[in-house]
C-alpha cells in the first residue's frame, strides 16, 4: 500500500509556487561573504566550553570556524515569532536536538567528534566523497534537520506525516537552495553517513522498528530522491552510480514538487524574499569544504 | 471451506456502519442525507472469485454508508469512491480521483487473516479493522488532494496518521477494533525488508504497526494502556520505552494539523451527529478485543 499521488498544482498555490520557484534553484550571480549578511536579531548563539579536555579541539574548531555566527546569518531571512538560541556544548551523549520548551537548538560536541572520527582519512573507498565533504556535509545536514524541527514548532506548521521524516525533508530541501556545489557537498555528507549505518537484520525483533526515525537506508534514499527530484541534472551522477533504485527515482520529481508546495504554503510566508536572495548568493562553505 | 466461512464471517461483521441498525442512533444516522459531493460505484468483477465480495459489499451498501460518514466534509469538488477489480491490490490515488478500493486488497485482508489465526473473534477483529483502515487511508489521500493540504513527511504515513486519528474519534470499542485489528494485520503481514526495499515510497509494515499503536496510545492512554511498555518478555507487541512517551505529542501533532487544515472544511454540527452515532453494533463487536 505504498504510492505517491500525482502532483497537483492548484491555482491557490500558483503564486506561492512561483515565489518559491524564484527562490528555489536560483543561480547565484554575485557571491557575497557571509559576514555581509545581517545576523537574525532573534537568534542568540553560545559556545559552551566543554568540561572534558577531549572535546577542547572540537570546541575550538567550531568557534574558529564561526559555525554559529554563520547560522545566525543563514537564518537572517526567517521572520521568527520567538527568540531562538543556538548552542554548542558537551551533552554527555552523541546527539543534536531542538527543544520546543526552551526554543533552543543544541549541537553536542560528542556528535561533532563522531562525525569527524567517522569521516574517511582522505576520500571514501569509491573516491567520490572527500573527508571535508563528509564532515561539513554531515554537520550541515544535522543542523538543517534540527532546523526543520525548529521551523515546525516556531511556525506552527501542520505536519501530517512523521516529523522526523519531515525534518529530513527540510534538510534536503534547504540544501538545494544554494549553488550546485553546496548541494552536492551536503547530499554527499548525508549519503556517506547513512550508508555507513546498518538497517535491521531480517531476524531482528519487531521492536527494532518502533523508533520514530526512519531506518538508515530509508533516510538515505529519501535524501537522494529529493536531491534528484529537485535538480536531476546535478544529481544524475548519483543515480548513475546506482545509489537510488530506478523504481523510486521515477517518482522523485513528484516528491520534490509535493515538498516544494508544502514549503511554499507553510514556511515561505515567514521568509523575507530580498534577504533570501542575498543569502542564496552568499558563499557559505570554504573552497576546501567544497572539494 | 475455511476460507469461505471466514470470508462470510468477515462480510457479515463488515456491516457495522449502521444503516440497517436496530439502534435508534444508527437509524438516525441512516436518515442522514448522503453527501452530494461523494459519488460511489461498485464495479462488477470479471473474475468470479471476487463475486462473493462484490455481492456482499453491495448488499450491505458499504459505499452508501461511507457517503453518510463523509457528510460533514464540505468538499469543493465531487469525490468518487469506487470498489473494483484492479489487477493489483491497490490502485494509487491520482489527483482528481477516484478513490479506488480493490477487491484484491479485500481478498488479501481475508487471506492474511485466516492464514495467521484460527480464532474467530480475532479474525473478525482483523478483517473489520483493516478494511476500515484501508478505506480511511485511501480517502485521506483524496482529502489531501481536494483540500490542497500541504504534506510534510511521507504521504503514505500522513494518510495512515489521519486514518488513525479518525478511528480515535468514536467509541472506545470502535477505536479498539479498528486500531488493534489494523495493527495485527500489519504484524501478520510483516515481511523481511532488505537492500533496495528501503527505497519504497511507503513504510514497512512493522513501522506502520507502531505508527497506529502510537497514535492510539497517545490519544487515549487509558483505553490503550495495554500497549504501554513493560519490563520482561511479552507475547503481545507493545510500544517501546523510547516511543511510548512521545505518542501524546504525535497524536497532538496530527490533531493540530487536522484542526488547522481540514477542520475548516468540516460542518461542526453534522460532525457531532456522526461522532455520536453508534457505528459498531453490539452484536458485531468481536469478543476478546482487549
Amino acid at each position: 500500500m505504498s504510492r505517491t499521488r500525482a502532483t497537483r498544482c492548484p491555482p491557490a498555490v500558483v503564486l506561492g509556487l512561483a515565489l518559491v520557484t524564484s527562490v528555489v534553484l536560483a543561480t547565484p550571480v554575485v557571491a557575497q561573504t557571509w559576514e555581509s549578511i545581517p545576523a537574525n536579531p532573534r537568534v542568540e548563539i553560545e559556545y559552551v566550553a566543554p568540561t572534558s579536555a577531549q572535546f577542547e579541539s572540537v570546541y575550538a574548531s567550531l568557534k574558529q570556524r564561526k559555525i554559529l555566527e554563520e547560522l545566525q546569518r543563514l537564518l537572517a531571512p526567517l521572520r521568527l515569532p520567538h527568540p531562538l538560541r543556538l548552542v554548542t556544548k558537551q551533552c554527555g551523549q552523541v546527539n543534536a536536538f531542538y527543544s520546543p520548551s526552551s526554543r533552543s537548538l543544541t549541537i553536542c560536541y560528542e556528535l561533532v567528534a563522531e562525525i569527524i572520527d567517522s569521516a574517511p582519512q582522505n576520500v571514501s573507498e569509491d573516491g567520490f566523497i572527500t573527508r571535508q565533504a563528509a564532515i561539513i556535509g554531515n554537520l550541515i545536514g544535522v543542523l538543517l534537520h534540527e532546523g526543520g524541527h525548529m521551523l515546525f514548532d516556531m511556525l506552527d506548521v501542520p505536519v501530517f506525516g512523521r516529523e522526523e521524516d519531515a525534518a529530513d525533508q527540510t534538510a534536503s530541501f534547504i540544501a538545494l537552495q544554494f549553488n550546485k556545489d553546496v548541494a552536492r557537498t551536503i547530499v554527499k555528507g548525508f549519503v556517506y553517513f547513512w550508508a555507513r549505518e546498518k538497517d535491521p537484520a531480517v531476524s531482528a525483533s519487531m521492536s527494532v522498528w518502533s523508533d520514530e526515525h526512519g531506518m538508515a537506508s530509508q533516510r538515505m534514499y529519501s535524501a537522494l530522491c529529493l536531491a534528484y527530484g529537485g535538480d536531476p541534472q546535478t544529481f544524475q551522477e548519483f543515480i548513475d552510480r546506482g545509489w537510488l533504485p530506478k523504481k523510486r527515482a521515477d517518482h522523485c520529481d513528484q516528491e520534490f514538487t509535493q515538498l516544494k508546495l508544502a514549503f511554499a504554503d507553510t514556511v515561505l510566508p515567514f521568509i523575507d524574499q530580498e534577504l533570501m536572495a542575498r543569502v542564496q548568493q552568499t558563499q557559505w562553505l570554504t573552497a576546501d569544504e567544497l572539494k | 471451506m475455511t476460507r469461505f466461512v471466514a470470508a462470510a464471517r468477515f462480510l457479515f461483521a463488515f456491516i457495522y456502519i449502521a444503516a440497517n441498525s436496530p439502534s435508534a442512533r444508527a437509524q438516525e444516522l441512516a436518515s442522514t442525507a448522503t453527501s452530494a459531493q461523494v459519488r460511489i460505484s461498485y464495479e462488477t468483477p470479471s473474475d468470479e472469485k471476487f463475486r462473493p465480495i462484490y455481492d456482499a459489499l453491495k448488499h450491505r451498501q458499504v459505499l452508501e454508508r461511507l457517503q453518510r460518514f463523509l457528510v460533514p466534509l464540505r468538499l469543493p469538488k465531487v469525490l468518487t469512491v469506487e470498489l473494483m477489480q484492479c489487477g493489483t491490490e491497490t490502485k494509487p490515488y491520482e489527483s482528481g480521483g477516484p478513490v479506488v478500493i480493490c477487491y484484491e486488497l479485500i481478498q488479501r485482508i481475508v487471506d492474511v487473516t485466516i492464514q495467521n489465526t484460527k480464532d474467530a473473534n480475532e479474525q473478525t477483529l482483523i478483517m473489520d479493522g483493516t478494511f476500515v483502515q484501508a478505506v480511511l487511508h485511501e480517502v485521506a489521500y483524496a482529502v489531501f488532494d481536494v483540500l490542497q493540504v500541504p504534506i510534510w513527511g511521507r504521504e503514505d504515513d500522513a494518510a495512515d496518521r489521519v486514518a488513525a486519528l479518525t478511528m480515535m474519534q468514536f467509541s472506545d470499542q470502535v477505536a479498539l477494533t479498528t486500531i488493534v485489528g489494523t495493527a495485527k494485520f500489519f504484524e501478520y503481514s510483516k515481511r523481511a525488508w532488505t537492500g533496495g526495499d528501503f527505497a519504497d515510497l511507503g513504510s514497512p509494515e512493522a513501522q506502520r504497526f507502531y505508527n497506529y499503536l502510537c497514535i492510539a496510545y497517545g490519544g487515549d492512554p487509558l483505553t490503550f494502556q495495554f500497549l504501554a511498555p513493560r519490563p520482561g518478555p511479552s507475547k503481545v507487541a507493545r510500544l517501546t520505552e523510547n516511543r511510548a512517551p512521545r505518542c501524546e505529542g504525535e497524536y497532538r501533532q496530527v490533531q493540530r494539523a487536522f484542526d488547522l487544515r481540514i477542520m475548516p472544511f468540516v460542518d461542526p454540527q453534522l460532525l457531532v451527529k456522526v461522532k455520536a452515532s453508534q457505528w459498531l453494533l453490539q452484536d458485531e463487536i468481536p469478543g476478546g478485543t482487549k
